[in-house]
């Protein structure tokens, strides 16, 4: 083969990932450029934005408790969010890889149904099943416990993102289950095994890449989340995906705005790393993935 | 009574019988192969022997104790998986202490005694290694050490020796003889191979559609099938239509062209239409004057240890294997004489 020809095929992944890094940089990294220089930039509430460069807006930021409320109440929300929605979609993704021919495609598409209405509708629809009239309380005020107010609670938010995150839990876990084989629970039965020894020593270490994966995914959407807390968190319960919408289209403080997104964004990537860091490394030794 | 006994143990799923009535008694310490095609209901037995499922008639015991109903994680027994089913983010260590940890066995004598076990399997090198870094004669060796450390009453094999390759499944075959023998275990493996069946049982239990056909020691078994089905899946044969003749000399076989085969004729009345079962290595090329049967050679295959032809004959196609003893085969399209010794044809019912 000739040299040039060896350089032209060298050349080719680069050349056909071309459109797909052009896409990418117009729609992801410039926009956060764009933010990234915008957060540093003057602002006033007579003139608007100027030009400049200060650290004023960060400083504002980390200086300020309301802001780390803020975000303290979406760090916990998300990671609440994630226990749950672990706990109740590893179970349900077990069931669904156990279940019979028919019944299986029936459930996956239940529980993939969300993913199919926007979720700005979802989120209405449980305002209309949590608010003071809706059918939760009409069913509470029969029992006689009474009107619980749930609505503009963190209790609504938890709930809604939980139904709403739920299948991007059960996915990364059913698929590290497909790759098990039935065999080796038997195999650990047939060792005096007892069923719960199976599911803790056997089944959970081998799915535990799509556990991870799928908490990486909830508590990163969670922790950005802006419909569901725009909804039914009201106007007092802010998270901080709220919180930088108000910045931008109330307040008219793009450099505020900015900056909070960007340490969102900075907090969410440690939160995650670290996170991955800690289990991916047990994980790796044990499973040899490098 | 036998150690482990199956008494007309049934599987149905539905109205289609997976196992029909199998009853077999298993001494200590044999080696006993479940030997069928595919669908014939052997994986179904060691299923049921091991309590992954649930039969649907029968009674089991084992060493006088009534086994039928009890879970799999009771019976104790040892279980080699086809897949091997080795746990895949533990070492070999960790995958044969799994069942010493599940015995609640204290940790120096957990050590001790999986050390010993690997020593046995020859994998005493490799414990750190984990399942995925190994060949698969090594992975079959985990799983057989993994089935035998926790000293299983019963050891059961289903097809250990179908994934490897053709050179490392004979090795396999004499290795997984030798550890049996030297720990003693009573062990029952499935296969659809029958040189595999024949070359390390003490028993063989040739299943079709459901049913156990004959249970008999591997060289009764192949020189005593009882059926055309068993003669032709245990090895080669040539099957030939005949009529039994009983004389005052003993009984006869009475072939298509007239020609007569001493047979022992066994319940066949006189005048039974039979069919005759004669192994191609049985026959051998002779002259005119001893020959029983002429032919003429269509075919010849070299097979490395020996020849096969396919001869052409009054009696129909016939396939005649002879030993590579260094000397000239016989040419393809050259006419031939065959005989055969006394008392080597089988006699079974013909097949409907």
């Amino acid at each position: 083969m000739s040299t040039a020809t060896n350089a032209a095929s060298r050349a080719t992944p680069y050349a056909l990932s071309l459109p797909a890094i052009a896409l990418f940089a117009l729609m992801v990294l410039l926009p956060l450029a764009l933010t990234g220089v915008l957060s540093f930039q003057e602002y006033d509430a007579e003139k608007g934005v100027g030009a400049g460069f200060t650290l004023k807006s960060y400083a504002h930021v980390l200086g300020d408790s309301y802001y780390y409320e803020i975000f303290f109440r979406t760090g916990w929300i998300a990671a609440l969010v994630t226990l749950i929605c672990v706990l109740v979609g590893a179970p349900e993704a077990y069931i669904l890889s156990r279940m019979g021919k028919p019944w299986r495609s029936i459930f996956l598409l239940v529980i993939l149904a969300p993913l199919l209405v926007s979720v700005v509708v979802r989120a209405f629809g449980w305002s209309l099943l949590l608010g003071p009239s809706g059918i939760v309380n009409q069913i509470f005020g029969a029992m006689g416990i009474g009107v619980v107010k749930m609505l503009y609670t963190p209790t609504a938010v938890v709930v809604a993102l939980v139904h709403v995150m739920l299948p991007f839990m059960v996915i990364p876990v059913w698929t590290s289950l497909q790759k098990l084989d039935p065999m080796v629970e038997n195999a650990a039965l047939s060792l005096n095994a007892s069923q719960w020894t199976v599911m803790r020593r056997i089944v959970l270490p081998q799915i535990t890449p799509g556990l991870l994966s799928g908490s990486l995914i909830v508590f990163g959407l969670s922790a950005s989340a802006f419909a569901i807390p725009g909804l039914l968190g009201g106007r007092r319960l802010k998270m901080v995906a709220t919180l930088i919408y108000d910045e931008y289209l109330h307040e008219l403080n793009w450099p505020l705005g900015a900056a909070i997104a960007l340490a969102l964004l900075v907090v969410n990537l440690v939160v995650m790393l670290s996170y991955n860091a800690v289990l991916e490394g047990g994980y790796a030794k044990r499973m040899g993935r490098s | 009574m036998s150690f482990l006994n199956l008494d007309g143990v049934s599987k149905y799923y539905g109205d289609f019988g997976a196992l029909i009535d199998m009853t077999l008694s298993v001494e200590r310490g044999e080696f006993i192969s479940l030997l069928g095609p595919s669908g014939c209901g052997k994986t179904t037995t060691l299923q049921a022997i091991a309590g992954l499922i649930a039969v649907t008639r029968g009674r089991m015991t084992l060493d006088g104790k009534d086994i039928t109903n009890l879970p799999v994680n009771q019976r104790g027994l040892g279980i080699v998986f086809q897949s091997y089913a080795l746990f895949p983010h533990m070492t070999v260590a960790e995958n044969v202490s799994f069942g010493l940890e599940m015995r609640k066995i204290p940790k120096h004598e957990r050590d001790s005694r999986v050390a010993q076990m690997l020593e046995l399997v020859h994998l005493d090198a490799l414990a750190g290694r984990y399942p995925r870094e190994l060949s698969g004669g090594q992975r079959q060796r985990v799983a057989i050490a993994r089935a035998l450390v926790i000293s299983p009453p019963v050891l059961l094999l289903d097809e250990p020796l179908s994934n490897l390759d053709a050179k490392l499944r004979e090795e396999m075959q004499f290795e997984l003889r030798r550890i049996q023998r030297k720990v003693g275990t009573t062990t029952i493996m499935v296969t659809h191979d029958q040189a595999e069946a024949l070359s390390i049982s003490d028993r063989v239990v040739v299943m079709e559609a459901g049913r156990a056909t004959q249970v008999d020691a591997p060289y009764r078994l192949y020189e005593h099938p009882k059926s055309e089905f068993i003669s032709g899946f245990v090895g080669k044969t040539n099957l030939l239509a005949g009529t039994v003749a009983r004389g005052a000399a003993g009984a006869e076989a009475v072939l298509g062209a007239g020609q007569r085969v001493r047979v022992d004729a066994g319940d066949f009345t006189d005048g039974a239409h039979v069919t005759v079962c004669l192994r191609p290595e049985k026959l051998f090329f002779t002259d005119e004057a001893r020959g029983t049967l002429a032919g003429r050679v269509e075919e010849r295959f070299f097979l490395g240890s020996q020849w096969l032809y396919r001869v052409s004959s009054p009696l129909g196609e016939l396939e005649v294997s002879a030993a590579n003893d260094g000397s000239a085969p016989v040419e393809e399209q050259t006419n031939v004489h065959l005989a055969w010794a006394d008392d080597v044809a089988r006699v079974v019912a013909k097949a409907p």
